[in-house]
């Protein structure tokens, strides 16, 4: 590695750390809030799903929540990265700094912060009467599994939004569609119709959301299938948001206004 | 001994894009086939009127913007421009700020924490240091840039505009450390407005007229001939 890069990794590394540093002292709440959150829309859907369509059971809240925190996870990470590199005018047209630069620093913040989210989780599932399986080892596979995805999925829309400032639009719907085709709030083995359920699962934070129950609520051994769609679509995501990168990395700080 | 060229500029030209509409950008030329070196330890003063390129220059030399045409061939480690703010984070405290800013410009964290009580001392703003940067006065924040910029210093210092800082006692204070920088070997090319300080602290100076070199050489010459321009 050479002194560029190492910079580059120990600047990424030490703004993380400032940014959570200065986080805390400006808002008391803020990091309840990620727990907050997931379990009001979680209330909110046991609501619906639980007491108004009769599904309420303690297995029900805990298939909400598995689907809900890594969702929450991902929505986050992508919308706060979306407009990290078109905000940094100010930063781009004073230094050299890579572009990369603006959505890693989102992306590992929210790392860091769902670490406390997680073990929220496996908080509630023990106090719901999950059993604790050898499964649930396997846990850092779909995390590190999602933490590429949402890596590689925040720096292809931040790289692309300076480029087509319309394209957030598109993301946010983006992000609705796979919201409600991920099986967060239903069963899709058991809703989704077997011809269409390879496809369904082709989207990856359905095949993900699947691989966290098929851990945490031994719902099935872990599935190869579900593993290789999320690979293909962070080297896939991951090499186009390389390549925007790549080709733009010079232009970034003309192309957006200080 | 013949002085060594640390920075070389040649035929440097760069255009910007502005678009109007979808289809039909509009290119206004910002610098074109400028020419110029930078000898190690000189203090370079860059002078012209508002919208003559002198800022987007100092961005060409910092690598910050790619030439369009020609090259900037570089042999400093370390280069980076000095501007009012250094990329100060609103929300986080001075300490931090000067901790990242430190590091923006090319140092490692050790040096830079090293440096802290020194660049609080130098910008005399006292517990303020703690407090968030979005709680500054502007006089504080150019205070506390200005004391990363002397306390922190790439081999190669770009200024822009960096000594119209603070109140009157803090501008004697900040003109005395440039010039003892200066005295010290330190690279420095800066853009001013103020002919006196082009006069007293620049070895040479060049004149930017529409984006091109119209002089260069002695300060005293091209303040004359800026002066020409009105």
């Amino acid at each position: 590695m050479d002194s560029r890069n190492f910079h580059f990794w120990a600047l990424l590394a030490t703004k993380i750390k400032l940014n959570l540093r200065s986080e805390v002292g400006k808002n008391q709440l803020s990091y309840a809030w990620w727990i907050l959150e997931p379990t009001l829309e979680a209330a909110v859907l046991y609501l619906v799903f639980g007491v108004f369509l009769g599904q309420g059971t303690d297995s029900f809240v805990s298939f909400l929540l598995v689907g809900l925190i890594p969702w929450t996870w991902f929505s986050r990470s992508v919308g706060n990265a979306m407009m990290s590199l078109s905000g940094a005018g100010w930063l781009l047209h004073s230094f050299r700094i890579h572009p990369a630069f603006f959505p890693l620093v989102v992306v590992g913040q929210d790392a860091i912060k769902q670490a406390v989210t997680f073990s929220f989780l496996l908080l509630a599932l023990l106090i719901l009467g999950i059993p604790v399986t050898e499964q649930w080892l396997l846990l850092p596979i779909a995390w590190t599994l999602q933490f590429g995805l949402v890596t590689s999925v925040s720096c292809l829309v931040a790289s692309l939004i300076p480029l087509l400032q319309d394209l957030k639009f598109l993301v946010n719907t983006g992000l609705l569609a796979v919201m409600l085709a991920s099986g967060i709030f239903y069963d899709a083995q058991s809703l989704v119709s077997g011809q269409w359920l390879d496809i369904f699962y082709l989207n990856p934070m359905a095949s993900l959301i699947q691989l966290y129950r098929e851990i945490l609520l031994g719902s099935a051994l872990l599935s190869l299938f579900h593993i290789l769609v999320v690979v293909i679509w962070i080297m896939v995501l991951g090499f186009l948001a390389w390549l925007a990168l790549r080709h733009y990395k010079d232009s970034y700080a003309r192309l957006i206004e200080e | 001994m013949t002085p060594q060229v640390l920075i070389s500029v040649r035929g440097l030209g760069l255009t910007y894009k502005v678009r109007r509409s979808l289809f039909s950008p509009m290119f206004v030329p910002a610098l074109s086939e400028v020419n110029f070196d930078v000898y190690k330890g000189e203090t370079l003063g860059v002078v012209g009127k508002n919208g003559s390129g002198k800022s987007t220059l100092l961005r060409a030399l910092a690598g910050i913007y790619k030439p369009d045409q020609g090259l900037v061939r570089s042999d400093a480690t370390t280069i980076a421009l000095m501007t009012l703010s250094l990329g100060f984070d609103p929300v986080m405290s001075g300490r931090d700020n000067a901790i990242f800013g430190g590091m923006l410009l090319g140092f490692d964290s050790e040096y830079v924490e090293s440096q802290l009580d020194e660049i609080k001392a130098f910008s005399g703003i006292g517990d303020a240091f703690e407090a968030p940067v979005r709680t500054y006065s502007s006089g504080m924040l150019s205070r506390l840039s200005f004391a990363v910029a002397m306390k922190v210093a790439p081999d190669v210092m770009l200024l822009d505009e960096l000594l119209a800082v603070g109140d009157e006692s803090f501008r004697a204070k900040a003109y005395e450390a440039m010039r003892e920088k200066i005295a010290s070997d330190q690279t420095t090319i800066f853009v001013s407005h103020n002919v006196d300080e082009i006069l007293a602290l620049c070895d040479r100076a060049i004149l930017l007229h529409e984006g091109r070199i119209i002089s260069q050489g002695d300060p005293r010459n091209i303040i004359a001939r800026y002066r020409e321009l009105d």
